[in-house]
């Protein structure tokens, strides 16, 4: 859906590159270059409307204003993007769970020689008591 | 501006400029800027995420593209069938909700 593509970084204004690092900072690496090529690109088109008056400097500037704070950004791309993808991981977390303590609970762990520590081995304990 | 309306027809707002055809994220925020008299204004907080949520439903494709002025590549979003058929359908609860609202004024 979205693919990457890398950003002349060392063309960019410092203000633009904090700009962007601040929208795309938590965002998976998956998506991150892409939405900040997106933001670049889009931001360069809006400091070219304000260049007609003003210097590059203070186009960018301008443009940057215009964007609004890069707190906003972050959380709405973060919801549509991170969120997903750490619920993904905490179901994939919460499956192997289960899976290793069902696959823990079918061995036969006696035989291999360790204690069982479950509750056959206690109603063996209380069926010894006279 | 009512924030809570805004961001309830965020999509459709999106989408209708989109059925004029292709633009990139800042065309789409100037043409909602201009054709709503400066009421309706799209920042980037809100634009931008919303397109990328609208592809992930499958309403708009984006392409990159060079912008006639030059610069990096933009990513032109298109209106996909789905996305139009979308676009009827939420026009149509639009208007249903605010004639049903109106009768109680």
């Amino acid at each position: 859906m979205v693919t990457p593509t890398p950003l002349p970084e060392k063309a960019l204004p410092n203000e633009v590159q904090v700009y962007l690092q601040a929208v795309t900072r938590r965002l998976p690496k998956r998506v991150r270059s892409a939405v900040a090529a997106e933001l670049h690109a889009n931001l360069h088109q809006r400091m070219l409307d304000h260049s007609l008056g003003l210097s590059v400097e203070d186009a960018w500037a301008a443009a940057l204003r215009d964007f609004g704070p890069p707190q906003q950004a972050a959380q709405a791309f973060g919801r549509l993007y991170r969120w997903p993808q750490l619920l993904r991981t905490a179901l994939a977390a919460l499956l192997l769970g289960t899976a290793g303590y069902a696959a823990a609970r079918t061995l036969n762990w006696e035989a291999l020689g360790w204690r069982s520590a479950g509750p056959l081995q206690e109603t063996q304990q209380l069926n010894r008591v006279p | 501006m009512e924030p809570n309306l805004f961001k309830g027809n965020l999509d459709l707002i999106v989408l209708s400029v989109l059925s004029g055809g292709e633009r990139y994220g800042l065309e789409i925020g100037k043409e909602v800027d201009a054709r709503s008299g400066g009421y309706l204004t799209l920042n980037a907080g809100s634009l931008y995420p919303a397109l990328h949520r609208l592809e992930k439903q499958g309403w708009v494709v984006a392409e990159e593209k060079q912008p006639p002025r030059g610069g990096p590549p933009v990513r032109y979003y298109t209106l996909t069938p789905a996305g139009r058929a979308e676009l009827q359908r939420r026009r149509e609860a639009y208007r249903t909700f605010d004639e049903a609202l109106r009768t109680l004024w």
